[in-house]
């Protein structure tokens, strides 16, 4: 709670610390109120405090992605001393709505009440609205964050629709007495309950990008500034899928028969639309929005194989997944740069001749995505697999290891392009800052293919 | 529970410093400078030898007979555990010391006989490895550690024999080693699945354990142990898949000397030995290794006798002795066999390395027809190359005698015409070493032009401590009949379950001993009257002769065999699937799949078409078919 709190103050400082108009403070003093929310929530571990009524408990598993996802953002944020470095007005106002966003992720990861999940999602997705717009001249910008707000509305509606069907059913917003009230009817819910919960899962894979509700990440990963589109894929991702495990793994799972098919149907479709499609992308930017929705799916199959180590199975997958995709977004701004805007996964050739170090660690890092050992997305597939396997569910593992194969593919059309030579290249600047980042990640990423780690959550 | 034995955890330094060496050598393979890899690497392997004497006082002091050094855990999924450990026991450090004590040896050799080679650094990094996997492969504590350390082995001799591999011919020898030794390793690993299959297990101490609830002669356990020596039977060097180790000499002579005499080969016999409890229960394997091992010391000793390679010779001098090496395990006299292994070692890793002198002072000639004389021009590599001829033809004392009178009496023990045969490999195997000798270092110099000089100290340096070795290696086993107590095979008897026999009487014994002698007298005077009396030299190649000695001088036309019987038929099946099954049904069958997935996805990716309206009628029609769906099903 402590973490909460502060951490909302902290957007607030940053607000005001833009009056300053002294751009140069803002990521330290963001970063390093960050790294006090990173102790604060340290010392949260094994507490299991609840808040409100129990209407928000921070327990392991709060503890544990709420870790994560300030870890990611205080990445993104050591990149936005570069990135924000052009932009002259309105900077404070990224930093501090990132800073909200967090506040909701927070909250996401936390609740026990659906009203908390909703403002959790809310608190979380209106800053992301305005980021989304975050280039005001931008005419992509713009699109961007007018679709996703439509369609966030959109689903924001349903979802409330379905918390209020599912309390006129039950007269509770508490997930274990909601839970307690399914289970009396042995499988055979009344329909406004069973259409309650379609609806409140449907609001949460809107947020996950989980097929067929995944129609607007794609537009809007391209058009966001990419540094957004980063906290997009990563952080609200992480945020997404930890309140989706709290509704379902911890809260509502097992479900009742027909909801739990229709979100193995939803995962199969995740699965196929996610891979497929980014076969055929050359915008790398909407390649890495499929490749998102398609990692979604991974998640979903574990989430959906209930076992006590799911929620650890998550983390990592989140977390390994988060800890690839930033350096990968950071390295095609720096590519873009150099090349006028370009961002084709064109841009990419020529790299390993201006940079090849760079260019190992991309290769790395986009190795870490497709699943391939060393690394550590290799892991966190193959656990996945385990999990799905050993809970039975074995055909729509097999699907899933043949979509991983595919990815394989999509992933490696990127590689060749840094590998391949260009005749002009243009000058391609890294700082130091930069470069430290890409290289720990990507080291990061072979370190935790070694050594896995399991949390007790 | 077995008390732990303080510092015996100290075992992973034994194969850590060749690790080490490896890395260092091959990752600064360019830095470093001349003679450094040879330093680095050949103080790693002393390293090791040292740390391994140090165990074996620590395991001697504690009165223990084993100890398992468990590293890490290594694989653990549900119903399958296998940590990483390694077994220090009696066998394990026996073949612990060979490996790193000759290996050391041959390394420090190394140093002077590679000098000139601008690779070395790269020879030296994988000499490293080769030692590293050997450690890996007789310390592990279970059938799969055994298995990563027979595969390295496999690898390096591979990297090695084809080291000089500019040459196609080497590199050819290089793949044949490697596949003869492959199909070896895929008898292995079935039996090691066949084992875990059986025992839910692949740690030597719970199969052994369990193997006891099994009974003699159970099918399962006939067929797991064929299959280990199939295994065995590659990587040892015996009938059907020893034609491998006489061409593997295309690798440096230091690398020869490190597969014949310290490692590789003798990887089949350890193996065996290590599993002589399931050995014990499956006597229709035992009568196979037998028939094998019989049939290899004769046939290769056959062989030997027409060679005029000087590294041939002893090659197949080499697959001789490993033949009665398996000769003893058949019989159930493992300890025996381990035993000749380690006098085997001593001595053959002198021949080699005395044969590399030679062949350095004769500026790279390997043929004994044209050399001659080298007595007087190179004393002291004379002098140690005829201790290692008497110690492998079994005259007394030297440590030949020991270990193979040691198989003789058994062989005498099992049935008599076994012993005659054995007795008559042996007369074979003293005749053509000492016509090689002859050959070598008596007469007069017949190749003009060059002049033999003796080696730098850093070669004869580890031929002088090799000959003491192989004078003196016999005395670690002396038999009752010397008022010894058998002392190695004693030590064994705690990691080796040999099979129980009866004692020959010694008035026997003595029978045996003094008769072979007369005959190992009589065929010495025979060769010295052939080679040096009457200094015949063999015939030129090409030259006409009776039709045994060109059958045994073309190796009995096996090498041809293999080509036609697998060879040809391989590369016509290896044709059709290729021409016909593969480029045209299975490379199209891909690409459809590849092209489909394909089509798919622009199918699917004309559903975004970035217009708002339908991604919210789309969403609109996925709740709906969803509300559709929950309330059907």
């Amino acid at each position: 709670m402590n973490a909460l709190i502060f951490t909302t103050i902290l957007g607030i400082i940053i607000l005001y610390l833009g009056l300053t108009k002294n751009k140069t403070i803002l990521a330290p003093t963001a970063i390093a109120g960050l790294l006090v929310t990173l102790f604060l929530s340290f010392k949260d571990w094994g507490l299991s405090s609840s808040f409100f009524h129990e209407m928000v408990i921070f327990d392991n598993f709060s503890v544990a992605f709420n870790i994560s996802m300030i870890i990611i953002t205080i990445v993104i944020f050591l990149f936005g001393v570069d990135y924000y470095k052009m932009m002259e007005l309105h900077v404070a106002e990224q930093y501090s709505l990132m800073i909200f966003a967090l506040v909701g992720a927070f909250l996401m990861t936390s609740f026990s009440n659906l009203i908390m999940l909703f403002l959790g999602i809310e608190i979380l997705s209106i800053p992301l609205y305005i980021l989304a717009g975050g280039k005001k001249f931008s005419f992509k910008s713009n699109e961007a964050s007018f679709k996703y707000f439509m369609l966030g509305s959109f689903a924001t509606a349903f979802f409330l629709f379905g918390i209020a069907l599912v309390y006129g059913a039950s007269a509770t917003f508490y997930l274990p007495e909601i839970k307690t009230y399914i289970a009396q009817f042995h499988g055979n819910l009344p329909p406004m309950l069973l259409i309650g919960l379609l609806f409140i899962i449907i609001g949460v894979a809107f947020k996950v990008a989980v097929a067929p509700f995944h129609f607007w990440s794609p537009d809007v990963y391209e058009g966001s500034p990419t540094l957004v589109t980063a906290f997009m894929a990563t952080v609200v991702k992480t945020a997404g899928f930890a309140a989706f495990y709290r509704l379902l793994g911890i809260g509502l799972l097992p479900l009742p028969v027909p909801l739990e098919k229709a979100l193995w149907v939803m995962t199969g479709l995740t699965l196929l639309i996610g891979n497929l499609v980014a076969l055929k992308q050359s915008n790398f930017k909407r390649l890495l929005a499929y490749s998102s929705i398609a990692h979604s799916g991974f998640i979903m199959l574990a989430m959906l194989s209930q076992h006590s180590s799911s929620a650890s199975v998550i983390l990592y997958y989140t977390f390994v997944y988060s800890v690839a995709t930033v350096p990968l977004f950071i390295i095609f701004i720096l590519v873009k740069r150099a090349s006028n805007g370009h961002d084709h996964i064109a841009a990419f050739q020529g790299l390993y001749k201006k940079k090849p170090w760079i260019a190992v660690f991309m290769t790395i890092l986009l190795m870490s995505m497709a699943g391939i050992p060393p690394t550590a997305g290799f892991l966190a597939k193959y656990q996945v697999f385990v999990l799905s396997i050993s809970q039975g569910y074995l055909a729509i593992s097999i699907f899933a290891i043949l979509m991983a194969i595919v990815g394989i593919y999509y992933y490696f059309n990127v590689v060749r392009e840094v590998f391949t030579d260009r005749d002009h290249l243009e000058p391609l600047v890294i700082t130091k800052l930069n470069a430290g980042i890409i290289i720990v990640c990507g080291v990061a990423v072979v370190v935790m293919g070694i050594f896995v780690w399991h949390l007790p959550i | 529970m077995v008390e732990q034995i303080p510092n015996i955890n100290l075992a992973w330094l034994v194969p850590a410093f060749p690790l080490l060496g490896f890395l260092v050598t091959g990752l600064a393979n360019r830095k470093l400078k001349h003679n450094q890899a040879g330093i680095i690497a050949s103080a790693m392997v002393l390293l090791s030898f040292l740390v391994s004497v140090v165990l074996f006082f620590i395991l001697r002091a504690s009165g223990q007979n084993e100890a398992t050094v468990t590293l890490f855990n290594w694989i653990s999924i549900s119903g399958m555990n296998i940590p990483f450990a390694l077994l220090i026991d009696h066998l394990s450090l026996t073949m612990m010391l060979i490996v790193t004590g000759v290996g050391a040896l041959i390394h420090i050799y190394s140093i002077g006989y590679m000098h000139d080679d601008e690779r070395v650094n790269s020879f030296f990094a994988q000499m490293n490895l080769f030692t590293f996997s050997m450690l890996l492969l007789v310390m592990g504590a279970n059938y799969l550690v055994l298995f990563i350390g027979w595969e390295g082995v496999g690898l390096c001799s591979y990297l090695l024999i084809g080291f000089w591999f500019k040459n196609p011919e080497y590199n050819y020898a290089a793949r044949k080693a490697f596949v003869m030794n492959r199909i070896g390793d895929l008898g292995f690993i079935l039996g090691i699945i066949l084992l875990f299959f059986t025992f839910k297990t692949v740690t030597f101490s719970e199969i052994f354990v369990q193997a006891s609830g099994f009974q003699v002669g159970a099918p399962v356990i006939t067929l797991i142990t064929i299959l280990l020596l199939v295994g065995a039977v590659g990587k040892s060097a015996q009938i059907p898949l020893f034609t491998w180790l006489p061409d593997a000499m295309a690798g440096p002579t230091p690398v020869s000397a490190l597969i014949h005499a310290a490692t590789m080969v003798t990887a089949g016999i350890y193996m065996i030995a290590r599993s002589s409890i399931l050995y014990n229960l499956a006597p229709l394997t035992l009568n196979i290794i037998i028939v094998i091992g019989l049939a290899t010391a004769i046939i290769a000793a056959l062989i030997g006798l027409k060679q005029n390679d000087i590294k041939k010779v002893l090659a197949y001098s080499t697959v001789s002795q490993l033949g009665y090496m398996f000769l003893a395990l058949g019989l159930g006299a493992y300890s025996a066999g381990v035993f000749h292994v380690t006098t085997h070692s001593f001595f053959k890793a002198l021949l080699f390395l005395g044969a590399g002198s030679v062949i350095h002072a004769m500026g790279g000639e390997q043929d004994i027809r044209k050399m001659g004389g080298l007595r007087k021009k190179m004393p002291l590599t004379y002098f140690t190359f005829l201790a290692a001829t008497l110690a492998i033809s079994g005259i007394p004392p030297f440590s030949g005698f020991f270990s193979k009178d040691l198989i003789l009496s058994k062989a005498f023990e099992h049935s008599i015409i076994l012993y005659i045969l054995a007795l008559g490999g042996a007369l074979i195997t003293c005749f053509y070493m000492f016509r090689l000798l002859y050959l070598v270092f008596f007469g007069e110099q017949r190749l003009a032009g060059a002049h033999p000089h003796e080696a730098p100290k850093v070669m004869t340096i580890p031929l002088i401590i090799l000959s003491v070795l192989s004078v003196f290696g016999g005395f670690l086993n002396i038999p009752s009949l010397f008022n010894g107590d058998s002392e190695f095979i004693t030590f064994l008897q705690t990691a080796v379950v040999s099979k129980a026999s009866e004692e020959l009487s010694h008035s026997t014994e003595i029978g045996l001993i003094l008769g072979s002698l007369l005959l190992l007298g009589l065929v010495i005077f025979l060769a010295y009257r052939t080679f040096v009396s009457k200094s015949i030299i063999p015939a030129k190649d090409g030259e006409p002769m009776p039709f045994f000695s060109k059958l045994i001088a073309n190796r009995f036309y096996i090498d041809e065999m293999y080509t036609t019987v697998f060879e040809k038929p391989f590369g016509y099946l290896s044709d059709f699937f290729y021409n016909k099954v593969e480029n045209s049904l299975l490379d199209p069958v891909v690409d459809e799949i590849g092209f489909t997935t394909s089509r798919v996805g622009t199918l699917l990716r004309k559903l975004q078409q970035g217009n708002m309206s339908f991604y919210l009628f789309a969403m609109v029609a996925g709740i709906l078919l969803f509300i559709i769906f929950i309330l059907i099903v």
